[in-house]
């Protein structure tokens, strides 16, 4: 269980990019012990922001192609959840991660940047030698 | 990922019969739907009743499913939780679809419908 001002992992997992691997990781994430003091509400916007950032590694990084290694450590940091997502993928336009997709109503692409940004407290996304690395803060507490 | 259906007149409803509309499921989503609302004329209610979890890919599929309707057609949502009422407000998604806040309101809209419809 968490402690306040503790940093300490919950998860450290790399598999590989496709849509069902990430559903498995999901499934295990959720129901970590260390993230047994958030309410149902809370894990359901972790499980989405995850699921996000996964597939968006999957989907954009990896370009569909069902290779390539995705990185994920999750831990716990005075009231915050930590998410830190790495893959070898191709760049991210930096658009995605900064400021508005731009995106209507009605497209069916575009989204799931949206529900990381209004889901979390901040969002930084770096490239260093050829690696992406997203490191996403959640408020743990309703 | 199953659907199953119901006929209201010249009305369909769909039930989702599975708690999670996800990046797995989306391509399938939308084949089953597809088949589901192919004899349909009026409109098309979705009960999300039983679904706990929904991403973007799962949003896509909904909106790729209102454009296979047609513009003659239309698509309503209806008995959201509320996370998942959350995500269709977040992404704005719950201007483009009309939301009935229970599958009975849905019903109730339907049977007294006519081309412009009240919220349930």
């Amino acid at each position: 269980m968490h402690n306040g001002g503790d940093h300490s992992d919950v998860v450290s997992v790399s598999f590989p990019a496709t849509f069902a691997e990430v559903a498995k990781v999901l499934q295990r994430t959720m129901v970590a012990p260390a993230l047994g003091d958030l309410s149902l509400a809370r894990l359901r916007d972790l499980e989405l922001v995850l699921a996000e950032s996964l597939n968006n590694v999957v989907e954009h990084a990896y370009a569909d192609a069902g290779l390539g290694e995705v990185r994920l450590n999750v831990s716990r940091d005075a009231g915050l959840v930590r998410l830190e997502i790495g893959d070898d993928g191709i760049v991210m336009p930096t658009t995605f991660a900064q400021g508005s997709t731009g995106e209507e109503p009605h497209d069916e692409g575009g989204r799931g940047w949206l529900l990381i940004r209004s889901l979390c407290k901040s969002v930084e996304y770096q490239r260093v030698s050829e690696r992406n690395r997203l490191i996403l803060e959640f408020v743990s507490s309703d | 990922m199953q659907l199953n259906t119901e006929t209201s007149g010249q009305d369909l409803i769909i039930i989702v019969a599975a708690a999670r509309i996800d990046a797995v499921q989306a391509i399938a989503f939308k084949e089953r739907f597809r088949a589901a609302a192919a004899n349909a004329e009026g409109r098309v209610v979705l009960d999300l009743s039983a679904v706990n979890f929904i991403d973007s890919s799962g949003l896509g599929a909904l909106v790729a499913s209102m454009k296979i309707l047609g513009p003659s057609r239309k698509l309503e949502l209806c008995a959201l939780q509320d996370n998942v009422e959350k995500v269709f407000r977040l992404t704005r998604l719950d201007s483009v679809f009309k939301v009935h806040k229970t599958v009975a309101a849905a019903r109730a809209s339907l049977a007294g419908s006519g081309p412009a419809t009240l919220v349930g």
